[in-house]
């Protein structure tokens, strides 16, 4: 599980990105769907969240507008920029491609190794 | 205590030793909102309060970095920064430009044997000028970065009221300066309500301040008063021999106040 956390994490502008390319969302929304998706497994730090949306913010992939909730503390809702559609299409397309590459790797270690075990 | 006011709480501390810049203040409300919407679908799902409560604490991971992050984003907006900078130098501008210009009208309506004229349009262009300084003095504030360490929460709203009492305070202080002077032609002396409005304003920002600065502004108030009340006696009974006792006095009072101070501490 934790390979499966340091991947997450260290995709969390995508997932972000992928998020918020469907809709303006904020950050208790987006972690939830993540939690949702991956069937309760995993959830994102808070902070680990907010420190993305910052990251994004200042790359001016997304901008932000606070919701008018009339009880409680305001949501911060995000809405990604052209910029940011365009930087998500780089991130989807280095993530293919790492895949490709992981997955070929492996299978021809693992080819190596089957044939490693017949010997 | 609610368990809503306890998350706040806990947000609160983890967030005590960050300065209050605008960005931890946001922050601050962004954490709040998600962990309270966490924190009722959790109840909802039916976990017991405690639990929800510590599962949300548990929730929120390390915010130190997350902390110095906002912080640096806060300070370093040097476009905005050089913008706001640029908007308050020409609001200022203008404003010395115009308080110049109402003297010109004044001496203008002046030499055409014109003075009532003379005053009221000097007083109508000194206004727009005193406007001009405070308007690009209070719009400029967001964008300066002495300004996004906001106050305490419960002192940000005395702290604007204040800035608008004191900026009343100068413009009338200035226009009945101007009244006085013209009509009594007493301006040897008419420059005293300066210094009285200068005394007016320390004991507004003692009235206004924070516990902990309260002993500065005291002293402020003292020696402005003292300076306004020595002028003004010494003008009103020509005894400029004796009124410097006045000085005497107040660094007396001062003292025993400091000692008054000390010995409450003890």
């Amino acid at each position: 599980m934790s390979i499966t956390s340091d991947l997450i994490r260290g995709n969390t502008e995508m997932i972000i990105l992928a998020h918020l390319i469907r809709q303006d969302s904020y950050g208790y929304q987006i972690n939830k769907t993540i939690s949702e998706r991956t069937g309760s497994r995993f959830e994102l730090k808070e902070a680990t969240l907010y420190s993305a949306f910052r990251r994004l913010e200042e790359a001016g992939y997304l901008i932000f507008y606070w919701g008018d909730e009339a009880t409680g503390a305001r949501r911060r809702y995000y809405r990604i920029t052209p910029q940011g559609r365009a930087a998500y299409s780089q991130y989807l397309e280095d993530w293919r491609q790492a895949k490709t590459l992981i997955d070929s790797i492996i299978a021809q270690t693992e080819g190596d190794h089957d044939h490693g075990t017949e010997n | 205590m609610t368990m809503e006011r306890r998350i706040d709480d806990h947000i609160r501390e983890l967030l005590m030793h960050a300065p209050r810049t605008r960005g931890v203040v946001e922050l601050h409300e962004e954490l709040l909102a998600g962990c309270l919407d966490k924190y009722q679908d959790l109840i909802q799902s039916g976990m017991p309060p405690e639990d929800a409560y510590e599962t949300v604490i548990a929730g929120i991971g390390d915010v130190d970095e997350l902390v110095r992050q906002v912080v640096h984003l806060d300070t370093a907006s040097p476009f905005t920064r050089q913008r706001s900078q640029e908007r308050r130098a020409a609001f200022t501008t203008v404003g010395i430009m115009l308080a110049l210009l109402s003297l010109a009208v004044f001496f203008m309506f002046r030499a055409v044997w014109l003075p009532e004229v003379g005053i009221g349009g000097m007083l109508l262009v000194l206004t727009v000028a005193v406007g001009c300084l405070v308007y690009g003095n209070l719009s400029t504030q967001t964008g300066n970065v002495a300004a996004t360490l906001l106050p305490p929460k419960e002192h940000g709203q005395a702290q604007a009221l204040r800035k608008a009492i004191s900026s009343t305070l100068w413009s009338f202080t200035t226009i009945i300066y101007l009244l006085f002077s013209f009509l009594t032609h007493r301006w040897d002396y008419s420059w005293i309500i300066f210094l009285i409005a200068s005394a007016v304003e320390s004991g507004i920002s003692l009235y206004f301040s924070p516990p902990q600065n309260r002993g500065r502004h005291w002293q402020g108030l003292m020696w402005t008063a003292t300076t306004a009340l020595y002028f003004a006696v010494s003008f009103m009974t020509h005894r400029w021999d004796m009124t410097w006792v006045l000085f005497l006095i107040t660094a007396a009072l001062t003292q025993a106040a400091r000692l008054y101070g000390l010995w409450r501490n003890v």
